[in-house]
């Protein structure tokens, strides 16, 4: 290009400069006529003068002629942009179909990582960061507070909780109370259990979901002996209504009572906020005049929409202000620190985002690795094209057009392996989510929807243009003579070193995802080998609601057991009411004094928390919980009453005196004495993961409610004694209503059902992510012999063994894996923090799981490298020497 | 300075004249003015100004093309040339224009006011 004298090149990049090049033809015209006008006579000013008057308006010529020319352009630039990404995209399908090799690999890979990528965006959006499907949901906020003994959080408060919070209109435009609730419910296999909520009148309208068939409750339905109606979901309308329109034909029978359906919610209403799964009946809440209404009896969830102009941080203080307040006389300390405001995204998602998001983070690593191994194989590619690059800039195609080109290709492969990715994702999402805990809330929305389809979209560019950018770059920037005049280039040098680092970075990656799967599974491991103070093997157990009433229940309880243990595989049963490791409690805070006669004076003023269960004797024995001290329950305690306790309790209360025959207030204080007739070991109730918990059991007493869960050891497999266990039942009472029985190691499996399932799709992450630095380096290997075949064939011929030639190209890989190796070592220590909160028992850095990464890593590495180096036996000096 | 029809008429006929002027061969807007005033004696009042508009739109359909030379006095210069399809244009410009003044000829020239 040439300059003018002003210096300014006359063709900017896109294009001519239109404004300046209507500015030069003007001007050039009028400088002319100004020209003849002063040869003709004039002098210069007149000149100037008459050839302006003689042009017409300038101003307005320019303007016609800029706007005409500058549309020309930016048409003819669409044009030409149009035809030449027609171009890049014909050349890139025809460049990829001549390398097929290439383009497989490269798009299974890109498939496989978009996939795995998509899978879990899908879930971690479905669980995590989708709003909740309420209108303005921000403004959803609930009361929790702290649990003592790490318990985690808890929603319930009392009923004067509700009520003073409620009277706060300046920061809630409605408040609303719900509780768990449960019905045992006809079905067509039987008699089934189906959760509900029993829920104020406020309720759907604070959460903005209107009925839309029938009405939605009112305070009339929750007044003390209002007739009984419900609210059903959708699918239970069609289900069990049939989809009758007209409401007043049914009623239904939940738990024997008759309830009216009154209306019926829209199909998209989920309730995720105090229930662990969908909902099918909703009723009202009552609360009847003897309900205890005291700040003791704590029970209800409150749930309130913050009015707009009022920020969540505000309730929030006055909410703690006002519990604290309430609670300050109170010997726990937990509860001392009265209630706290969150928004409902955070109550719902809040716990599980650290886990879900390393998850994210996992899985990205992994795309990289996939980029990284794509992008090694574009820059070999590369390599093999060096002589058609460097004919086509030597015959003029600009730098910019070849990295277009590039960049066309790049994405091309990206756009479809993301689409096949979009297919994996498909596939494998169903089998990931029948994997995952029910506890991870929201798991029904995971799916491919619209946020998912613009993600693998984002994804897809962005992980053609890592991949592909730079190789495309450096492609270009070879200079022709560098490469035409040559018969082929060093295997070292800028490519060799690029792909080398490339390899490095991969296995570091690798290490790193692979350091944290494996302190998940060992992490895990510890946890399942933690003994919870009693035995899972081989237990069943299911709750049995009798169709007896009152005092006839103990009797027909009595004779349940004594049925059941006469069956033959039967080792021992008993009743309890609420199980281990089930998310139930039945607890009391007193101080030591308030609880125990003769407690250690040291002691007296401490608090003590501990969870209260009734039993029958032969819950301890079927559990294998060891009875230390004293004996388990007989008949003789149902007439008295009578408590065990838990080791790890009497020691507390008592030291090392005996436990036996000293009185305890079970319960709030007013509570009368009961005495102590056994000590049995300690038990972790709640899970493997937590403490020790205090227990007190109850003898059964026929004037509180009977335990109605059945506990059974059984001598042979818990699944095929079950049908024997149910008919059992049956025979005895034959309107008995049974939950579907379960082991205990069921129930076991489940309450870490959490931890298993983020090990083992870090570990899936983890091999997949192996497996690809494997190919990586198998690859590279492969090229590197390749390339240096000559040299080879020379060393030899001058008479060097060729197994010293093998070891030397593959400790030439183990270098790189080394590097990388340390490198993915150091980012673990870092990383690996984030899994902190889920590792049970091991430090993110333990030394051993790390060293074993180290070590496996080298031998996968050591595997992927020797076996293309074979290749370096099979050279023949002679052909070798040849070929020069 | 002639009345407003002339000048309107005359706007028609603008690119059939740089077309016409441009058959001798590559010429700049300049030269393309100077010649159409010599050629008729100054007799047509065109405005400078709306020669380029003309020029321009000649362009934007490929009845000319432009190029951008350096002039003896190293100024840039755009130089516009006659396209294959400009040369057809012209042509068939012409025979028109023929035609047309013919008849309207003829019609002034007309004796009788009745038809035959």
């Amino acid at each position: 290009m040439t300059r003018p004298p002003d210096g300014r090149p006359e063709r900017s990049l896109w294009g001519p400069d239109v404004p300046r090049d209507v500015d030069d033809e003007l001007a050039d015209h009028l400088a002319e006529r100004e020209a003849e006008l002063r040869a003709e006579g004039l002098d210069p000013e007149a000149a100037r003068a008459r050839a302006r008057e003689k042009f017409g308006d300038v101003g307005a010529v320019r303007r016609a002629l800029v706007t005409m020319d500058e549309s020309r352009e930016r048409v003819r630039r669409r044009h030409d942009y149009l035809g030449d990404l027609g171009r890049d995209l014909r050349l890139a399908v025809r460049s990829l179909r001549r390398s097929p090799g290439f383009a497989i690999t490269a798009f299974v890979t890109i498939a496989l990582g978009i996939g795995a990528t998509t899978a879990v965006f899908s879930i971690v959006d479905a669980t995590a960061l989708r709003p909740l499907p309420y209108p303005d949901p921000t403004r959803l906020a609930l009361a929790v507070r702290q649990m003592p003994r790490d318990g985690g959080k808890t929603t319930a408060c009392s009923f004067q909780d509700y009520v003073d919070w409620s009277e706060r209109t300046d920061l809630f435009e409605r408040t609303a109370a719900a509780v768990r609730s449960g019905f045992m419910i006809d079905g067509p296999a039987g008699l089934e259990w189906i959760w509900s909520g029993r829920v104020s009148s406020s309720f759907f309208s604070v959460l903005g979901v209107r009925p839309v068939l029938g009405r939605d409750l009112t305070d009339e339905d929750s007044r003390y002996g209002a007739a009984r109606v419900a609210v059903v979901s959708h699918d239970f309308w069609r289900g069990r209504l049939g989809g009758d329109p007209d409401l007043s034909r049914h009623d239904v029978e939940l738990s024997g009572q008759a309830h009216r359906v009154v209306g019926v919610l829209p199909a998209s209403f989920r309730s995720m906020l105090h229930l662990p799964g969908a909902a099918d009946v909703w009723v009202p809440l009552v609360v009847e005049p003897q309900t205890n209404k005291t700040r003791d009896a704590r029970w209800l969830t409150f749930v309130a929409r913050i009015r707009a102009d009022v920020p969540l941080d505000r309730a929030r203080a006055v909410i703690e202000t006002m519990s604290r307040q309430a609670y300050a006389d109170r010997s726990d300390e937990t509860l001392r620190r009265g209630f706290t405001l969150v928004s409902a995204g955070d109550f719902v998602s809040g716990a599980f985002r650290p886990a879900l998001f390393t998850l994210l983070a996992a899985v990205s690593c992994m795309l990289l690795i996939a980029c990284a191994n794509v992008a090694n194989l574009l820059v070999a590619r590369s390599l093999a094209r060096r002589r058609e690059m460097a004919i086509r800039v030597a015959i003029g195609a600009g730098r910019a057009r070849l990295v277009r080109q590039q960049l066309t290709e790049s994405l091309l492969l990206g756009l479809a392996g993301g689409a096949a990715g979009l297919a994996v994702a498909w596939l494998i999402l169903p089998t990931i989510l029948r994997l995952s805990p029910a506890t991870l809330p929201r798991l029904d929305e995971a799916g491919i929807d619209l946020r998912v389809l613009s993600f693998v979209l984002l994804v897809s560019i962005a992980t053609s243009l890592l991949f592909g950018g730079f190789p495309a770059l450096r492609a270009s920037r070879r200079e022709p003579s560098d490469v035409l005049g040559t018969s082929g280039g060093a295997a070292g040098g800028r490519d060799g070193l690029a792909r080398r680092a490339l390899m490095g970075t991969e296995v570091a990656v690798t290490v790193v995802l692979l350091a944290g799967a494996a302190l998940l599974v060992t992490s895990f491991e510890k946890l399942v080998r933690v003994d919870p103070g009693f035995t899972v093997d081989r237990v069943a157990t299911v709750k049995v609601v009798p169709s007896a009433k009152d005092r006839a229940v103990p009797l027909y309880f009595d004779d349940l057991l004594a049925r059941v243990e006469a069956l033959p595989q039967v080792e021992a049963a008993g009743l309890v009411d609420i199980l281990p490791l089930l998310p139930a409690w039945a607890n009391a805070d007193v101080t030591a004094r308030e609880l125990a006669e003769d407690a250690r004076p040291d002691i007296a003023d401490e608090p003590v928390h501990y969870e209260i269960r009734t039993a029958t004797g032969g819950y301890f024995e079927a559990l294998r919980i060891p009875l230390l001290r004293g004996r388990a329950f007989t008949d003789v305690d149902a007439a008295t009453p009578a408590a065990i306790v838990s080791d790890d309790l009497a020691r507390r209360i008592w030291g090392n005196a005996d436990p036996i025959g000293k009185r305890l207030h079970v319960g709030p204080p007013e509570q009368p004495w009961v005495p102590v007739v056994g000590v049995v070991g300690p038990v972790r109730h709640f899970g493997l993961d937590r403490d020790v918990d205090p227990m007190i059991y109850r003898a059964a007493n026929p004037g509180a409610s009977w335990p109605s869960t059945l506990v059974v050891r059984a001598s042979g497999d818990p699944s095929a004694f079950a049908p024997a266990l149910r008919s059992a039942i049956l025979d005895l009472d034959r309107r008995a209503l049974l939950t579907t029985i379960r082991s205990m190691e069921e129930v076991l499996i489940d309450s870490v059902a959490e931890r298993r399932f983020y090990a083992f799709l870090l570990t899936s992450l983890g091999f997949i992510a192996a497996a690809l630095a494997a190919a990586g380096l198998f690859g590279l290997v492969a090229y590197l012999v390749g390339e240096r075949t000559r040299e080879f064939g020379v060393c030899m011929a001058l008479g060097a063994k060729p197994g010293r030639l093998l070891a030397g190209v593959v400790a030439g890989g183990l270098k790189v894996t080394a590097v990388g190796i340390v490198a993915g070592l150091a980012a673990a220590l870092a990383a690996t923090r984030l899994l902190t909160s889920l590792l049970f028992d091991l430090s993110p850095t333990d030394p051993w799981v790390l060293a074993g990464v180290a070590v496996l890593m080298l031998a996968i590495a050591g595997a992927a490298c020797y076996v293309p180096a074979r290749r370096v036996l099979r050279v023949d000096p002679v052909e070798a020497l040849r070929a020069e | 300075m002639r009345n407003g029809t002339t000048i309107d008429f005359l706007q028609g006929t603008l690119p059939a004249l740089i077309l016409k002027a441009l058959s001798f061969g590559p010429l700049h807007g300049y030269a393309v003015a100077r010649w159409v005033e010599q050629v008729t004696d100054d007799e047509l009042p065109i405005e400078d100004g709306a020669l380029y508009p003309a020029l321009h739109r000649l362009e934007a359909r490929g009845l000319i093309k432009a190029e951008w030379v350096r002039s003896a006095t190293n100024r840039r210069v755009k130089r516009y040339e006659l396209t294959a399809d400009g040369r057809r244009r012209l042509k068939a410009e012409s025979t028109e224009w023929r035609r047309f003044s013919g008849a309207v000829s003829r019609v002034l020239q007309a004796r009788n006011g009745r038809r035959s």
